[in-house]
């Protein structure tokens, strides 16, 4: 086995024995990553001098934790110190921020390794790395399908074994979504468990920051370094971070297990639903107790996503005005408010365009209360489902997208047909919840179909460790 | 992002940022308004200072019109005193000293990624009037 193969618990057990070096592995990865990168577009940076550098100053001083020496991918909007950050768009081309995002902080006080930046829809706005300034990422098991999205570098790079594990941000489904297409595992904790400061803000009330990995031990081990409160950004709680590899040890023996099934419905199709029932009736088989619940506001996530997801990305997104940071426009205009035109007009891609447009909308004199304010009134409905369905379950489990990965330019004409491939996604991100994406078979086309787990809020413990029974049973 | 406090009773006093405060009367309100002209296309890209092509504009008006179209459904959904969620894991306002922290870069770091002049300590920007 190559060591680029290796999950980050195979390989610290391997640096920590001195089986090989993070120099090594850093090399395995690098080379992989040369190999295949020029077709799958996964990284659009790779940071090879630097990442050699981290991995030899593990070698010297040794493997101390989990993560030290492990070279893994960081998603285009984590402020990296000195290196480009871009968020996938050109709006930002050229700009390397002066200081590093709290979780890449911590990863890099952790030891590992910073092996490039993986692509991403512009400012995490899309389901398919199709709306990126680099062109578009590749699904590696089918070159001509979509990686999903946002995070579609990420979650190809590991899929595709160019490194270790990777990071990403969750807002409506941003890793879930593509883990599940590309065949890789995915964690989108509790709404501020990960802080996001330094991280390119799409959506405040729903950005989160969770790992990709290979299985979900190392999602375990990821989720362990970054979580926890940091006093810039209020809102990561003063709340203990329990450890996440002891609640894998025990098994799913007991614990009730609810299939909402809204999330069988119609849109689902037939494969994926099948896929996923195989592998919660072999929950049941380990002692899992299944109940069938109702989430009936299920159908109304996606419309209250869509009012306030962009009109919070178009308030976050006014500060892109080509003065602080990013490009100057070709033409400066004669006044500021041109210079503002002309730089938004030119930086920021066609998608963006027209989540700011849907945002500034909804929030305009006029359409605020119809619009906004009702969309945050079903938002507390859906929470009060969710609510309501967590008294007599532990977790929910069903589909992460209704169909495996898409053709490209499949969904690019009809953008509320690409909004569709979130619907299940959106509503535990409307509440705030954990939920991770492990795989659970393949179609009969060969593509990977992800299983989600879905829990209470700060209980990644049982969503990690039901995932983890899952990929258990799937190994393939 | 929720600057509007309900207060409560037939109507609701709404307040604005710290300042003011004025009287709304309760209305029932129908989401009706899905499709979206050309004009209004053009009049909210100046209000998000964006430079729109002839095309984009034309597009936008379509694409708009059949997002708002789905987003109507909301209008199905019946929120009497529902209150509005803009935080999710119910944490309040969370206050700390007002000091500058600048542990993580300096002002000189964060003025070198301008692409615009500095002058003396400050971007030097196109006249705003």
């Amino acid at each position: 086995m190559d060591l680029n193969q290796l999950t980050i618990w195979e390989a610290h057990e391997g640096l920590k024995a001195k089986k090989f070096s993070s120099e090594d592995l850093t090399n395995a990865c690098i080379k992989r990553a040369r190999e295949r990168n020029p077709e799958v577009n996964a990284f659009v940076e790779i940071t090879e001098d630097f990442a050699l550098e981290q991995a030899r100053l593990v070698d010297k001083d040794g493997a101390a934790g989990p993560l030290s020496g492990i070279p893994i991918g960081i998603k285009d909007l984590f402020s990296v110190k000195g290196y480009e950050t871009t968020a996938g768009s050109k709006i930002l081309k050229g700009y390397k921020p002066p200081f590093d995002a709290t979780a890449v902080a911590k990863l890099r006080e952790a030891g590992a390794v910073f092996l490039g930046r993986t692509n991403m829809d512009e400012f995490a706005c899309g389901s398919s790395t199709e709306h990126s300034c680099y062109g578009n990422t590749k699904n590696p098991c089918d070159l001509e399908r979509v990686p999903g999205g946002s995070s579609g570098g990420s979650a190809a790079a590991v899929a595709d074994m160019m490194c270790i594990g990777a990071i990403g941000t969750d807002t409506g489904g941003s890793i879930r979504q593509p883990v599940s297409l590309c065949g890789s595992t995915g964690l989108k904790p509790t709404y501020g468990r990960v802080s996001r400061f330094g991280v390119i803000a799409m959506a405040s009330s729903w950005d989160t920051v969770g790992p990709f990995g290979k299985d979900v031990k190392d999602l375990a081990l990821m989720l362990q370094v970054m979580a926890g409160n940091d006093k810039r950004d209020s809102t990561t709680p003063e709340r203990p971070v329990p450890d996440y590899m002891a609640a894998l040890d025990k098994n799913v023996k007991g614990l009730k297990i609810g299939i909402p099934k809204e999330y069988f419905g119609e849109g689902v199709e037939d494969e994926t639903r099948d896929m996923v029932m195989n592998a919660v009736r072999s929950l049941e088989k380990q002692g899992a107790i299944l109940q069938e619940v109702s989430l009936p506001m299920t159908k109304y996530a996606l419309a209250v996503y869509y009012v306030s997801m962009p009109a919070e990305l178009s308030a976050n997104l006014a500060r892109y005005d080509g003065i602080r940071f990013g490009i100057k426009p070709s033409e400066d205009g004669s006044d500021l408010e041109e210079y503002y035109r002309n730089v938004r007009g030119e930086g920021f891609g066609d998608e963006i365009k027209r989540r700011i447009m849907i945002g500034t909308y909804v929030l305009s004199a006029g359409y605020y209360d119809a619009y906004y304010k009702k969309a945050q009134e079903v938002r507390t409905k859906i929470i009060d489902d969710f609510n309501r369905v967590f008294e007599e379950v532990d977790v929910l489990c069903g589909p992460v997208s209704p169909y495996p990965a898409f053709k490209f330019g499949e969904n690019l004409a009809d953008p509320l047909k690409m909004y569709m491939a979130d619907v299940l996604t959106i509503p535990a991100s409307t509440a705030g919840l954990p939920a991770a994406s492990v795989p659970c078979g393949m179609s009969s086309g060969g593509l990977p179909i992800g299983f989600q787990v879905i829990g209470r809020q700060f209980d990644e413990e049982n969503v990690l460790r039901v995932g983890d029974s899952v990929c258990d049973m799937n190994k393939f | 992002m929720e600057r509007f406090r309900r207060r409560g009773g037939a109507g609701a006093r709404v307040r604005l940022g710290l300042s003011c405060s004025y009287f709304v009367p309760r209305v029932k309100i129908v989401l009706a308004m899905s499709k979206i002209t050309k004009e209004q296309v053009e009049k909210v890209a100046k209000l998000a200072r964006l430079n729109l092509t002839p095309d984009e504009l034309n597009k936008f008006a379509d694409q708009l019109s059949s997002i708002f179209e789905h987003v109507d459904i909301l209008s199905e959904v019946d929120t009497d005193g529902t209150q509005p969620t803009s935080q999710v894991t119910g944490l309040t306002n969370v206050m700390r000293d007002d000091e500058v922290d600048s542990d993580f870069c300096s002002k000189d770091e964060l003025l070198a990624v301008t692409p615009l002049p500095v002058e003396r300590g400050q971007i030097k920007v196109k006249k705003v009037l």
